[in-house]
């Protein structure tokens, strides 16, 4: 309890602070926290990355193994990714079934793949109408200091973009990398007050009533949206964030993935 | 504090009772003192042996400790409040249950006929430690009281003003033993 | 997975170049997590693990709380990436057995007494796999209690031992896991030698069992010499977190 009773303190805090032109942590504005991202790190997964962004640590894990697709997709691979808020990364996740907040989570990032094409997914069929490959994205927050979703959209790409696949494991024969067509990062952004803030920490996601994340691809297109909090945005803000959210993602693009671009 | 060994872990063995006695961050297990926490060791005038910590250990409440809590109930003459954190820790819940109340002789300096126009329910209160074992709080002196209370009516945020509080949105206006800190975020 | 025979010992050596009595690498890395009250990453060969520690906190639902102590819970979870074939997420009855065995080994370290009615809550999450998995575990997990400050009689050291091509031997790889013939992960307070959690599967002689238990205690103690080291490192560099 006493976690959500400072969270609700410090509101004010941050807000006056926000205020006054400064953030908590002294960023400005528009400035991300210290990025990093380890790629490879799980040798049991096809492909993995740990991301880090301030203190908040997302670890992501790629796993492929042979299925059936779907009758509306005969010759498509499968896609599907899932989030765990698993109780050691923050004192606020509980045990239990998945809840809407991890399910939120894994649709933003799986929508932010989707969406971009980043995944050719005919390539993933083995045996069209038979056997395609499936693939499972597995988002993992080890320490939540705000802003998991830029860290687990990040984490996602940057392993995606060094899969292996296994077809030793399963006697199949064909390309052993995954083919990577794009880049799609996610840019979270708060209004506290009048005022536009990207990658929120804890303290300053709990301040804010609105949210938004943008996912950008190299082309500068979009390929999602998430609205989330409690208050409204106007149609100005929002465009302003969507700009802001295109024009970071390709400041992170070129940093954290640029060297491994497909 | 006379001597300082290196750093020592949970089960080190520090000495026996014959030589020492126990103070915190160690326990006698027949007549071996052994360390119970990472830190150093200090020796007292007294031979009292302590361990003293490297590391954060859960905070407990003693008399005299700053606590913010929440009012969950408002009686004739007392308010029982949920304490939420200590002080200094605000980031680690406190390892006790916490439960706690305001007796209405310890609201303020002086007499309070109506504990009503003190608290609110679901205020957010900066108190001091009186009594431990009952968890009896007080909020004599100018940095203690309300710190953040909500709308009776609305349940918009208070702000201060003045004396009073007033809804930012519905234009209430209520009263209540308000902090000097009241508002800022801090405690 | 016993059906295609593999020599899993050649020229007295392991197929990973270990003689019957030794450890695989182990890395310890205290207090790696912000939120947590303690933690730990533990890695013991391919195995890497884990701990966040919470608490003491109060216990809820109230009726859960205990009067005189603290009740302590262990969670232990496989991410779904850490094994070959992805894990399904959510608890299965392994890792439910896991949980309850685990507590149990920590459980007699912890000074419960001075905290009741709150709860102390271990988290212990496998992000890589690689058998003795429950033994990284507690491992980890005994430092992370040490680390989050609450007071203990002890550390916790936990290995396993197991037979493969006839050989008793220290701390199996899953392969060796895999086509062995006994596993039997231990753990124990090294001062103390009290063996805390003890579980075998498999086929061992009585003999066999003896001298599996032998190496088990002795491997304990150098892991205990590792956690030891570990903490104090962390500790001696600089003042502890929030230290006043």
């Amino acid at each position: 309890m006493g976690i959500e009773v400072m969270a609700d303190i410090r509101k004010d805090y941050v807000y006056d602070l926000i205020e006054s032109g400064k953030r908590v942590d002294g960023r400005g504005f528009r400035d991300y926290r210290e990025i990093s991202v380890e790629r490879d790190i799980i040798n049991k997964a096809e492909g993995s990355a740990l991301v880090k962004i301030g203190d908040t640590a997302v670890l992501v894990g790629v796993k492929l193994e042979p299925g059936t697709p779907f009758s509306d997709a005969p010759n498509k691979g499968i896609l599907m990714t899932n989030a765990e808020l698993r109780p050691g990364a923050s004192p606020d996740f509980e045990l239990g079934p998945p809840n809407e907040n991890s399910v939120e989570l894994a649709r933003v990032v799986d929508r932010g793949i989707r969406g971009s094409e980043a995944i050719d997914l005919e390539k993933l069929c083995i045996e069209e109408g038979e056997k395609v490959w499936m693939t499972f994205i597995d988002i993992h927050p080890l320490d939540n200091d705000g802003n998991l979703v830029d860290a687990a959209a990040l984490g996602a790409i940057a392993s995606l973009l060094n899969t292996r696949i296994p077809n030793d494991r399963y006697e199949l024969t064909g390309e052993d990398t995954l083919s990577i067509r794009d880049t799609p990062v996610a840019v979270t952004m708060i209004k506290i007050g009048e005022n536009i803030l990207v990658d929120p920490n804890l303290y300053e996601a709990n301040a804010a009533t609105s949210k938004l994340t943008v996912i950008s691809n190299a082309d500068g297109t979009i390929s999602g949206i998430q609205k989330s909090g409690t208050d409204g945005l106007k149609e100005e803000e929002i465009a302003e964030m969507v700009e802001l959210g295109i024009e970071k993602a390709g400041e992170i693009r070129k940093k954290y993935l640029g060297d491994i671009e497909a | 504090m006379e001597k300082e060994k290196g750093i020592v872990v949970p089960g080190d063995f520090l000495g026996t009772s014959e030589e020492f006695t126990p103070g915190e961050g160690v326990y006698d297990e027949k007549g071996n003192i052994c360390a119970s926490l990472i830190g150093g060791v200090s020796i007292s005038d007294k031979r009292v042996i302590e361990v003293q910590p490297k590391v954060e250990t859960p905070p407990t409440l003693k008399e005299g400790d700053v606590v913010v809590c929440r009012i969950e109930d408002l009686r004739d003459t007392v308010a029982i409040v949920s304490i939420a954190c200590l002080k200094g820790h605000e980031e680690r819940e406190i390892a006790a249950s916490t439960q706690g109340v305001i007796h209405i002789s310890n609201v303020r300096n002086g007499y309070v006929n109506d504990l009503q126009r003190e608290f609110g329910y679901l205020d957010l209160v900066k108190a001091k430690v009186i009594d431990v074992a009952a968890l009896r709080l007080s909020t004599e002196g100018k940095d203690l009281g309300v710190i953040k209370a909500i709308c009776a009516k609305c349940k918009s945020n208070l702000k201060r003003k003045g004396n009073t509080l007033a809804c930012e949105s519905c234009k209430r206006v209520e009263v209540r033993n308000i902090s000097e800190d009241y508002g800022k975020g801090l405690l | 997975m016993k059906e295609e025979k593999i020599e899993l010992i050649k020229d007295g050596k392991r197929l990973d170049g270990r003689g019957f009595e030794d450890l695989r690498p182990i890395k310890i890395e205290v207090g790696v997590l912000k939120r947590a009250d303690g933690s730990c990453y533990f890695e013991l060969g391919n195995n890497k693990a884990l701990a966040a520690v919470y608490g003491p906190r109060e216990k809820h639902p109230r009726h859960l709380q205990d009067a005189k102590t603290a009740v302590v819970t262990y969670r232990y979870n496989m991410a779904p990436f850490s094994v070959d074939d992805r894990k399904r997420p959510g608890p299965d009855r392994r890792s439910v057995e896991v949980s309850k065995v685990s507590r149990e080994a920590l459980d007699p370290v912890i000074l419960k007494e001075y905290y009741p009615k709150t709860a102390i809550d271990v988290y212990v999450e496998l992000l890589q796999s690689d058998a003795g998995t429950r033994t990284a575990g507690i491992n980890a997990a005994s430092i992370a209690l040490a680390a989050a400050g609450i007071p203990m009689r002890d550390l916790v050291s936990s290995v396993a031992v197991g037979k493969i091509d006839g050989e008793v031997v220290l701390d199996l790889n899953a392969v060796e896991d895999n086509h062995g013939e006994a596993d039997m992960p231990v753990a124990m307070v090294a001062r103390t030698d009290a063996i805390t959690m003890l579980q075998m599967d498999g086929r061992f002689t009585k003999d066999e069992f003896e001298r599996g238990l032998k190496l088990a205690t002795k491997a304990c103690h150098e892991i205990y010499e590792l956690q030891r080291t570990a903490l104090i490192e962390k500790y001696s560099e600089s003042v502890g977190k929030g230290e006043e």
